[in-house]
């Protein structure tokens, strides 16, 4: 915990003072999960760390060393002393790096990796396996994978900074290849403002069957939530380019909010149907709110 | 038989058409509005995350309002539909109500003065021209390019204010001119001349407006030349089928007018200071009020004189309405009917008056609808004194009797200088004399004035010498020297005549006297078994008296009854002295201006105050034209006159003018024009409504544009 953080290179992510308070969370899980190493996580397994967790009756074969000796001298009967097993944990971040998401006063793509940045290094503080996938470009694949350790923390931001949202992203294409490399369950987070032309559906589906304990993070501007559109506009879609001709009247207006507030309803929907945790996030919601309020109720970090 | 050739179309057949087609090609105006329409729709782009949900909220729009495409391209409509109303109102589109309209339209406008009546307009109360005018100014923009019109006014005159032309500017401004003249109808003349100029285009017609009141007018006379051409009853009416009248006013009048004014001066002896008896002119007017409504009314007269020399009289008189079923007056009319319409009111002015005398008339209810016959006036006096002209011989009697006459001068001629002087002067050489005595001898004619012929025969129409051994009942030239009577007896004479007042002719005797015969309006004054003896005529300008004796061939000179006869006499054909006789000419009638010497021109001014030089002659009179307005004129200029000059009343007086009810129809012989107010309404022009649409649809275009936007 005491390792130094240098700050001075990552100055638009996260600031010290808010990764000294990250460095109290943990990324959690609701599912057991298999570690591959020993981590500084208690695992819902028993194992060998310190910590007492529970006694068993002896049986042959069983370590002698772990034997409550006191225990039998008192009641002549010999139990076993169980304790709680440490593992490390597999944190999976994919952030949407699409043109769609360069968009707002505060751009959502900086929202996005800043939240991205806050969870990982919480994993990466815990000695959590954590892997990033950024996906921009039309197919582009960034990733940073297996990441644990602070000293990674400085690799991890730069990885970041040094992606600009750009294209059009499927992204159930990005989770499929995402989870070709990752077989290993894990905690996923998907940061995504989920504007999918082929839909929001097929990504989530494809982190859940692969065991995934899936958190959706659905980063929308307030102004795409509420525009301020009067008047004759052709529309020009940032990823598509495709132009679309709106006379916004008060009452198109009217019907896209309800639309955006009907499209947010059934991502909640669908998330709610398969156990997927979904937070939604307006880019005016402070980010370090989001993470160290929202995803603490939401369960992601405790 | 023909069917009435006049009988209105059914239903008026109502046509689009456009009287400038050319304006259609606005119509062209629509493309670049279309292209105009996609360049104004060049819009602002705006870069969105994703359209994504914008897809799904226009696509759900469409789902729900299926007119949505239509909406959207309503403002494009709105635009299209304002270029083309324009369009259509530069091509100057009119419905055609009555197709039968001619290309070529003689407008025979009435300007008489009974168009002056405001009873047209509904409640404007704009006078029948006025309407007629603003209907005139319809029609000729309802011209095209190629119609032609020409316009005829007429009342007394006709006059032809335009030629054939299709310049409408030039004919507005022509027909905006027109004024309702104070004057009479000769419509007669009007519609010959119209339909002559009507011929000169083929499918022409006349286009008459007017309010029908003048006289019916004579089919033959209108007709008469193409009936000698074509000789057939059918081409004839067919021509009367060019005229389409168009009925100006109502057919109820509320009119009560002065259609009469006249005054008579006299000489009658009165009682002056001391009890003396004096001569003195006394004046009587009359005037005839006529009620041309169906109402019963109380008109009241006020006669006022121009210096107030005497207190307004004031008289009220009741007269009854028109029956119903004679407003023709011209028909059959009951006389009965017709006399409890009109009333004759006779005053008496204060002796010796000089001066205007102004009638004025109006109902209880207020004015009436027909102003120009409410006010009439007389011009009275002129000369003072009594001027006597005695041509005789030797007649001591008579000039004994004429010197003694108080206030009355007398001069004295021989027969043979006074025919001297007639034959230089004409009858200017009596001109002077209120009364010319003829001793045995008489002028040529006497058409004007007061004389009395003393034995022999009055040369005015009708008298003539009798041969009283002639039988009776055959048709016998008059002889042409007069056979005489001896010793005629005086079976009677007439007291009540002026002249006859206080004379007994009973004792007089007669040694002979000429036969005669007299025009049956002579009236006579002393009869004899044989034939009249003295004998007096009446009329507008003669007051004559004849004897049919020489005095002197009688004892009358012993008699006191010559100088009463001859003093009576003297007084009564003086009422018609031409020096004083009053005037109250009629509009229309020639203004003769009196022999004048000394001045060669004097100024004339016209009752609206223009004035112009007129031409004097010291040896006839000179007549003015154009006394067209009702109102005084007074000439001024003349040597020895005051500076008031000389006055003349000119009124309207014309009981056709006055009898204002419009005509539903105009009779031409026994044949009917019907009033056609189509004729007027031919095409209405409708470029106005539509520009207003237009600017109805601009204003919607921008309320839905705002509305819209939710602004």
């Amino acid at each position: 915990m005491a390792l130094a953080v240098p700050t001075s290179k990552a100055p638009d992510l996260l600031t010290p003072e808010f990764m000294a308070r990250l460095d109290a969370l943990a990324v959690v899980s609701k599912k057991i999960l298999a570690g591959k190493l020993r981590g500084e996580r208690r695992s819902r397994k028993k194992g060998e760390s310190m910590e007492f967790a529970d006694y068993r009756n002896y049986s042959q074969g069983d370590d002698l060393r772990r034997i409550d000796w006191s225990l039998f001298a008192r009641l002549q009967r010999l139990f076993l002393k169980l304790y709680q097993a440490e593992e490390d944990l597999s944190v999976y971040v994919i952030v949407d790096a699409s043109a769609s998401m360069d968009f707002g006063g505060v751009n959502k793509y900086d929202y996005a990796r800043k939240v991205a940045a806050a969870v990982a290094y919480i994993g990466i503080s815990n000695l959590d396996r954590v892997s990033l996938g950024v996906y921009s470009g039309d197919g582009e694949e960034h990733l940073m994978q297996d990441v644990r350790g602070k000293k990674q923390v400085l690799r991890l931001f730069r990885f970041l900074n040094g992606i600009k949202p750009q294209g059009q992203t499927d992204m159930q294409e990005a989770c499929k290849r995402f989870i070709m490399r990752h077989r290993r369950p894990g905690i996923c987070l998907v940061v995504s403002d989920f504007l999918d032309p082929n839909g929001f559906e097929g990504p989530l589906k494809a982190l859940v069957a692969n065991r995934m304990d899936t958190f959706a993070i659905h980063v929308l501007a307030p102004e795409e939530v509420e525009p301020e559109l009067a008047g004759d506009f052709m529309l020009v879609d940032s990823e598509t380019g495709e132009r679309l001709d709106v006379t916004a009247s008060r009452r198109l207006v009217e019907n896209y909010q309800k639309t955006v507030r009907g499209f947010c309803s059934s991502l909640q929907q669908f998330c709610a149907a398969r156990d997927i945790t979904y937070l939604f996030a307006s880019t005016d919601l402070p980010f370090e709110a989001l993470v160290l309020n929202y995803l603490r109720t939401a369960g992601l970090v405790r | 038989m023909f069917d009435s050739p006049f009988a209105s179309p059914p239903f008026p057949a109502v046509a689009w058409n456009f009287l400038e087609p050319v304006g259609l090609a606005g119509l062209a105006a629509l493309l670049p509005i279309i292209a105009l329409y996609f360049l104004k729709l060049k819009r602002e782009e705006r870069v969105v995350p994703s359209t994504l949900l914008w897809k799904k909220v226009i696509k759900d729009l469409h789902v729900n309002a299926p007119f949505q495409r239509l909406k959207y391209s309503l403002l494009l409509l709105l635009q299209l539909l304002l270029v083309a109303l324009m369009a259509f109102a530069l091509a100057r589109p009119f419905l055609s109500v009555a197709a039968d309209t001619g290309k070529y339209v003689v407008l025979l406008v009435d300007t008489s003065a009974s168009m002056a009546t405001k009873d047209a307009g509904g409640s404007t109360g704009k006078t029948r021209l006025e309407k007629a005018i603003e209907d005139a100014r319809q029609k000729i923009d309802d011209m095209s390019r190629v119609d032609e019109m020409q316009i005829v006014a007429f009342d007394e005159d006709v006059r032809q204010v335009c030629p054939w032309t299709n310049d409408r500017s030039y004919l507005k401004k022509v027909v905006s001119e027109l004024e309702p003249r104070h004057l009479r109808t000769h419509a007669q003349e009007a519609f010959e001349t119209a339909l002559a100029m009507a011929e000169e285009r083929k499918g022409s017609e006349v286009l008459v407006l007017s309010d029908g009141c003048f006289d019916r007018l004579s089919l033959n006379k209108l007709l008469g030349e193409s009936v000698q051409g074509t000789n057939t009853e059918e081409a004839s009416l067919a021509r009367l089928r060019k005229f389409r009248f168009v009925k100006y006013g109502r057919e109820y009048t509320d009119n009560v007018g002065i259609t009469g004014i006249n005054a008579r001066t006299r000489l009658v002896r009165q009682a002056g200071e001391g009890g003396a008896r004096v001569d003195t002119l006394e004046t009587q007017m009359f005037v005839v009020l006529e009620n041309f409504g169906l109402d019963d009314v109380k008109a009241i007269l006020t006669l006022t004189s121009d210096a107030g020399v005497f207190a307004p009289v004031i008289k009220v008189v009741e007269l009854k309405g028109r029956q119903r079923g004679l407003e023709s007056l011209d028909g059959n009319a009951d006389g009965s009917t017709l006399e409890s319409a009109r009333s004759s009111e006779a005053f008496k002015l204060p002796a010796n008056f000089q001066g205007v005398v102004t009638a004025a008339v109006r109902t209880e209810a207020g004015a009436d609808n027909f102003p120009l016959d409410d006010r009439a006036q007389i011009v009275v006096g002129g000369a003072e004194g009594m001027n006597v002209l005695l041509v005789t011989g030797v007649n001591y009697f008579i000039e004994k009797v004429l010197v003694v006459m108080r206030g009355v001068k007398v001069d004295k001629m021989t027969p043979e200088e006074f025919e001297k002087d007639w034959n230089q002067r004409g009858a200017l050489s009596v001109a002077e004399y209120d009364a010319v005595i003829f001793d045995g001898c008489a002028p040529p004619r006497w058409d004007d004035g007061g004389a009395i012929f003393l034995g022999t025969l009055p040369p005015l129409p009708g008298f003539k010498y009798r041969d009283p051994k002639a039988p009776k009942g055959a048709e016998a030239a008059p002889p042409s020297e007069p056979v005489l009577l001896e010793w005629p007896r005086v079976i009677d004479w007439d007291v009540a005549h002026p002249a006859m007042r206080y004379v007994n002719f009973g004792n007089v005797q007669i040694k002979q006297a000429q036969a005669w015969d007299l025009p049956k309006t002579a009236a006579v004054l002393v009869e004899t078994s044989g034939g009249p003896l003295i004998a007096a005529l009446e009329s507008d300008r003669v007051n004559a008296v004849g004897t049919s004796f020489q005095v002197l061939d009688s004892d009358w000179p012993y008699r006191p009854s010559l100088p009463l006869f001859l003093r009576n006499s003297v007084a009564w054909v003086s009422e018609v002295s031409p020096r004083r006789r009053p005037t109250a000419l009629k509009t229309g009638e020639v203004l003769s201006l009196p022999p004048v010497e000394g001045a060669s021109t004097a100024t004339l001014t016209w009752p609206d105050g223009h004035s112009e030089q007129v031409e004097l002659s010291a040896t006839r009179k000179m007549p003015v034209k154009g006394v067209n307005s009702i109102g005084l004129y007074r000439l001024t200029g003349i040597p020895g006159d005051g500076p008031d000059g000389r006055t003349f009343a000119v009124n309207l007086a014309d009981t056709k003018e006055s009898d204002n009810l419009a005509q539903a129809s105009l009779q031409v012989g026994e044949e009917t024009v019907e009033a056609s107010p189509s004729a007027i309404e031919g095409k209405r022009e409708i470029w106005r409504t539509l520009a207003l649409i237009a600017v109805g649809l601009l204003m919607a275009e921008w309320f839905l544009y705002h509305r819209r936007l939710g602004l």
